[in-house]
């Protein structure tokens, strides 16, 4: 390992990999490294990925913490958990080290430009604190072009077939796109339209879980749409110019709920960092990202839109690759 | 598009005061959200409440609660603890439950199966 290239306490590291064995050729040498040092070490991966690593470490897996697929979902909550794992092992003199695929194979064009965001903003929210050392395996048999070419931006230090290496093409933050810039595709013609003020919350509530049960969405769901709509809709009233417009649309496989309004959020962490307990308000948007399977924030002095969507059908796990 | 007036925020929340020798419970019934939370904020400022030895928030009829809601229970609980008054909740509905829990305050919270109950 290159020593010169950790300049900053977060090392932030990509690793393009083709095919298993490359897979665990990237990974293996990092997690038994951390064992033998005793460094704790958070596995975030797929199903498949996780099984496969599983497998050729035998009995070392124990020793390992893998995260459930399913906190993967929306990728703006893994800002959180590699907060709340970096805080728990605060005490532990070794460097803390994780292993993060958000981008795998078959996540949709939203999900990915969602995971180059959050990837991006990982180097910030983590520029300064505890020393860490981040992998973010690649498929590059996989995945597109584009994908990959954003890896190659938001990672300082890339890893390629098991050799450290340096990014000619990480850029300036300047250059990556903020986590709320840009617009989204407009709203399907087919979708059911109510605008808002302090005095309809409750009418908000009510056509969220109409749909969601015309979704057939399970209870539990329809009541986390419910709930995260709501958080939506009450930032619209107190900090978006008092009320705003929901739209609501099914998709196959996903019932989707856009929210706009007039404020703009500027804190590019917004949501990302859950508020400590005697923090009483502003838990709103950490909320909704822990709520729904993808949230998507536009943002910007002209108003804003946050658009958040639920899984219809079967709810599946990552899926295998 | 459709405009919506929204009903009142009496119709929204109800809130119930009960005074007894060792506690005050005030019994939530409907949905704390925005634009019901001052309706708990007024009741929480009754002078029996702070004169209590015991503070129970009864949820058991409240149907939802979002952030703005929670950050009324957490104040009172906060408050609470500033006067020396024990604190507790009773659980409520699955979704005030899935609230409580996925922002940790649920493990922070004394929490009784019933507003009369001795035990914590």
């Amino acid at each position: 390992m290159n020593l010169a290239l950790v300049e900053k306490p977060f090392r932030h590291e990509a690793l393009f990999y083709s095919g298993e064995d490359d897979f665990l050729r990237g990974t293996l040498p990092f997690l038994l490294g951390a064992l033998r040092a005793g460094e704790p070490v958070l596995v975030a991966l797929g199903e498949h990925r996780a099984e496969l690593l599983r497998q050729a470490l035998g009995r070392d897996a124990e020793r390992l913490r893998f995260l459930e697929p399913q906190a993967l979902a929306n990728p703006a909550r893994t800002t959180s958990t590699w907060r709340e794992f970096l805080t728990e092992h605060a005490q532990n003199a070794g460097v803390v080290r994780g292993i993060c695929e958000v981008a795998w194979p078959g996540r949709s064009a939203a999900e990915l430009e969602e995971c180059e965001r959050h990837e991006a903003l990982l180097n910030e929210a983590f520029a300064e604190g505890p020393a860490w050392h981040l992998l973010c395996p690649y498929d590059l048999e996989a995945l597109g072009a584009e994908t990959i070419a954003a890896a190659r931006r938001c990672h300082p230090a890339p890893m390629q077939e098991g050799v450290a290496g340096h990014s000619s093409t990480y850029g300036s933050p300047k250059r990556a796109p903020g986590p709320f810039s840009g617009s989204l595709p407009s709203p399907p013609p087919e979708h059911e339209g109510l605008a808002f003020t302090s005095r309809g919350l409750g009418a908000v509530r009510s056509l969220v879980a109409q749909h969601g049960a015309r979704a057939e969405l399970a209870e539990a769901a329809r009541e986390d749409l419910v709930l995260a709509v709501n958080e939506l809709v009450t930032n619209s009233v107190q900090y978006g110019g008092g009320g705003g417009t929901l739209r609501i649309w099914h998709e196959p496989g996903a019932l989707v709920c856009d929210v706009r309004d007039r404020g703009f959020i500027e804190d590019p962490l917004a949501g990302r960092i859950p508020p400590p307990l005697d923090q009483y308000g502003g838990r709103g948007l950490w909320l909704v990202n822990q709520l729904c399977d993808l949230v998507q924030i536009r943002s910007s002095p002209e108003g804003t839109v946050a658009r958040v969507r639920m899984r219809t059908g079967e709810r599946p796990t990552c899926a295998s690759a | 598009m459709r405009y919506d007036a929204g009903v009142g925020a009496q119709e929204h929340l109800r809130v119930e005061t009960r005074r007894s020798e060792n506690r005050v419970v005030l019994h939530l019934t409907g949905e704390l959200d925005l634009a019901s939370s001052s309706i708990l904020e007024r009741a929480l400022e009754d002078a029996d409440v702070s004169s209590a030895p015991l503070l129970v928030l009864d949820l058991d009829e409240l149907k939802f609660v979002d952030s703005t809601g929670l950050r009324v229970i957490l104040l009172a609980h906060e408050r609470a603890r500033e006067r020396g008054q024990e604190f507790a909740i009773t659980p409520g509905s699955q979704q005030v439950q899935r609230l409580l829990s996925i922002t940790s305050v649920a493990e922070h919270m004394r929490v009784l199966a019933s507003p009369d109950d001795l035990s914590a």
